[in-house]
């Protein structure tokens, strides 16, 4: 059950950075569902880099 | 989500028992009456069971939570006897337990069962319980969820973690604001807001920060010496912050500790300054008494010296009367006049003028000499004795002023014991009047507040000079991090992990801005519903004003003239309803509307706003389903006026012997 409040307050902090935005939205996932957080996140902060340097 | 209706097959008390909590009427409010003993709060457990597979035995403990005992006892008992006995006879070798409960949360319907087999000859649970839930959406079409994934929709609508904000005991509502009750809020809001989840994140970054930094180091000694002054500076601040965590425990303890000692001393305010006085003048009654006995000894002794001067007073008066009426105290000239005449013998010369004496006149003086020997001596003796009489008649005088004073002194002293006597007796009248706590514990209770009163002002003060001092190990910690980011940032052996602890370290940023403000969000919310509730459902419209919940997960609640805190004046009833508002606003904040179900919900309260409480219940019901099971003493009068028949949707009477309860509806819709 996604919590609104978390959810508009990440939009809110990272609405210049939509990168940032998924990655924030995807780890919060993660420990939502209590999944194992280390390989998640690397392979999300790697999609995150690969994004931003395809941005530039 | 709501209860449609609720199964309960050989478990516990009830062998067969089945409610239906249908909404019949304006308000979706259900009463189950039942005597203790028969299995009212079983009812509760029976519920958890079903859902959680625990089951909560009402013994609250000191956090509000209720304790779980999963021994092989309490499973054992599980099943109903009079059920397992039936089996046995009837050659099976088990005895199923089941308890079922038909939910319905928007258009979908949900049969929640929780069943498992007793064994007929040993009692004890004879295989894992069975956990299903069947769902039916609008269209009517069934989905079957087992085990984990039965767990998962149990929890994604009644989470297991605030279940207590859901089913719960009447008397939770009166200590919900217990000072030692706020970090179970705490927590409570920090699960349901998911909270939790953003600081595992954050929690889960820095970790990783530490792993990339851990990397970097290693390849250039630059970036090793400015990793190190950054991690001796974290360091310092996560020492700091401990150390405030501990001071702030310490506080939390001592408020605690006050709190608990309050409610000892409360109404008893003036014991110990009693006991103490009552104990003073139990020490001043014995001195008195000391003294009493002392005057007395002096009186006897004033009576003793006087009686033979008061025995003998009417004699010596007449012996005194008699000296003075018949001998004339010359003694003085008598003296005189003998020295003159013995000299005149002496010298046959008138000792006066100078002439001679004849024998005629010798003869005579002679005479007078001889008379004086025989009289003279006894009249001076005489005299003498007068005056002594005349000293012991004006001694026997003082007798009575003296009698007097050492009476007085007496009377005062016995004044003085009986006026303490009777103060005694007042004062124990009234500690007798306190309660039946100990004067030792109340003592010790007093002087335990004031140490923790003592502590916890050196403690706050403590905590402004932690508080300043972290600004400063944070300040440092900062130009350390941008020392250690401009080292990093010219190495360019390193760009790939470089960019990832760039990100990483922005997304921490980010996280914890997001906790911090997230934190303060809900917490103004949770205010803002709980007064919006509270305000709807007051019988006091001019009393209160403001409602806050503080950051340190306190809920404050304001007079609206004064402006002062005043949730201590409170009554049981104004708290109980505080309690509840603060409930269905967190129901509101988490998003999960479910219903409530109350175990004795208004018979801890004994104050005149019972009844309006329980109005407060049924106007709520009009929003949400309302479970409440009643003692018969405690739905009488006029509670049973204010939940009539006909404003109940389902009203049932539990009846029991030994071993089996039975449930019949009375209200006849």
């Amino acid at each position: 059950m996604k919590n609104q409040l978390i959810e508009n307050k990440i939009d809110e902090k990272t609405q210049d950075d939509q990168t940032m935005n998924n990655f924030m939205k995807c780890i919060f996932e993660v420990e939502v569902q209590n999944k194992q957080y280390r390989a998640h996140y690397l392979a999300y902060i790697e999609q995150a880099l690969k994004k931003e340097d395809s941005d530039k | 989500m709501r209860f449609i209706s609720a199964k309960i097959l050989n478990y516990r008390q009830y062998k067969n028992l089945e409610f239906d909590f249908s909404k019949t009427c304006d308000n979706d409010i259900h009463a189950i009456i039942a005597s203790n003993g028969v299995g009212k709060t079983n009812l509760l457990n029976a519920i958890n069971w079903c859902l959680y597979g625990k089951e909560p035995h009402m013994d609250v403990s000191e956090n509000g939570t209720a304790n779980f005992d999963d021994s092989e006892e309490d499973k054992l008992s599980l099943a109903n006897v009079d059920a397992i006995e039936e089996a046995r006879v009837a050659g099976d070798s088990v005895c199923n337990v089941e308890v079922s409960i038909i939910t319905e949360t928007g258009n979908e319907v949900a049969e929640i069962t929780r069943s498992v087999p007793v064994n007929t000859k040993t009692y004890y649970i004879a295989a894992e319980d069975k956990f299903q839930v069947k769902v039916t959406d609008q269209n009517g079409e069934p989905d079957y969820k087992y085990g984990s994934d039965a767990n998962a929709y149990v929890n994604k609508y009644l989470p297991e973690a605030i279940r207590e904000y859901f089913f719960f005991d009447g008397e939770q509502l009166l200590k919900y604001f217990d000072v030692n009750k706020k970090k179970h809020i705490e927590a409570t809001i920090n699960s349901i807001a998911q909270i939790d989840s953003l600081k595992e994140s954050n929690k889960h970054l820095l970790t990783l920060i530490q792993e990339f930094r851990k990397d970097l180091k290693k390849k250039d000694p630059q970036i090793e010496e400015k990793e190190k002054k950054l991690a001796t500076c974290e360091n310092n601040v996560l020492a700091k912050e401990k150390d405030i965590v501990d001071l702030k425990n310490g506080i939390e303890l001592s408020e605690q500790v006050i709190n608990e000692n309050d409610a000892i001393i409360s109404g008893t305010e003036d014991l110990v300054n009693d006991n103490n006085r009552f104990n003073d003048n139990q020490k001043r009654i014995n001195e008195l008494k000391e003294k009493k006995e002392k005057q007395l000894s002096t009186l006897k002794s004033i009576i003793r010296q006087y009686t033979i001067l008061l025995m003998m007073y009417k004699k010596n008066q007449q012996v005194y009367e008699y000296i003075n009426a018949n001998v004339t105290d010359q003694s003085g000239y008598i003296e005189e006049e003998i020295g003159a005449i013995k000299k005149t013998l002496n010298y046959n010369k008138c000792a006066i003028c100078g002439e001679d004496i004849d024998d005629e006149l010798r003869k005579k003086l002679q005479g007078i000499i001889e008379q004086y020997d025989k009289t003279g001596g006894s009249n001076i003796k005489l005299s003498e004795i007068k005056n002594d009489i005349d000293r012991a008649l004006v001694r026997a005088k003082d007798y009575k002023i003296e009698k007097k004073l050492a009476l007085d002194e007496l009377g005062n002293i016995e004044d003085e014991i009986d006026d303490l006597l009777d103060q005694n007796e007042e004062l124990q009248e009234r500690i007798k009047k306190y309660s039946e706590k100990s004067m030792d514990e109340i003592k010790i209770a007093t002087q335990e507040k004031f140490e923790h009163t003592e502590l916890l002002k050196r403690n706050r003060e403590k905590l402004g000079a932690y508080k300043e001092n972290l600004k400063t190990l944070k300040d440092e910690k900062k130009q350390a991090t941008e020392d250690f980011n401009k080292a990093r940032e010219t190495n360019l052996d390193n760009v790939e992990l470089n960019k990832k602890l760039s990100f990483v370290c922005r997304a921490q940023v980010i996280c914890e801005a997001i906790i911090t403000e997230i934190v303060q969000a809900v917490q103004d919310k949770m205010s803002e519903e709980t007064k919006r509730i509270f305000d709807e459902l007051v019988w006091k419209k001019e009393t209160y004003g403001n409602i806050k919940l503080t950051t340190d997960y306190r809920l404050k609640i304001y007079h609206l003239r004064t402006g002062q805190s005043c949730l201590k004046s409170l009554s049981d009833a104004e708290k109980e309803l505080l309690a509840l508002a603060f409930t269905l606003s967190l129901h509101e904040v988490s998003g999960y509307q479910n219903l409530l179900f109350i175990d004795t919900p208004v018979g801890r309260v004994s104050d005149e706003n019972r009844t309006n409480f329980a109005k407060v219940l049924l106007e709520v019901s009009k929003e949400k389903q309302i479970i409440l099971a009643f003692t018969p003493s405690e739905f009488k009068d006029e509670i049973e006026e204010v939940f009539r028949d006909d404003v109940l949707s389902n009203k049932y009477k539990l009846t029991s012997n030994e071993f089996v309860t039975k449930a019949v509806k009375t209200n006849g819709r």
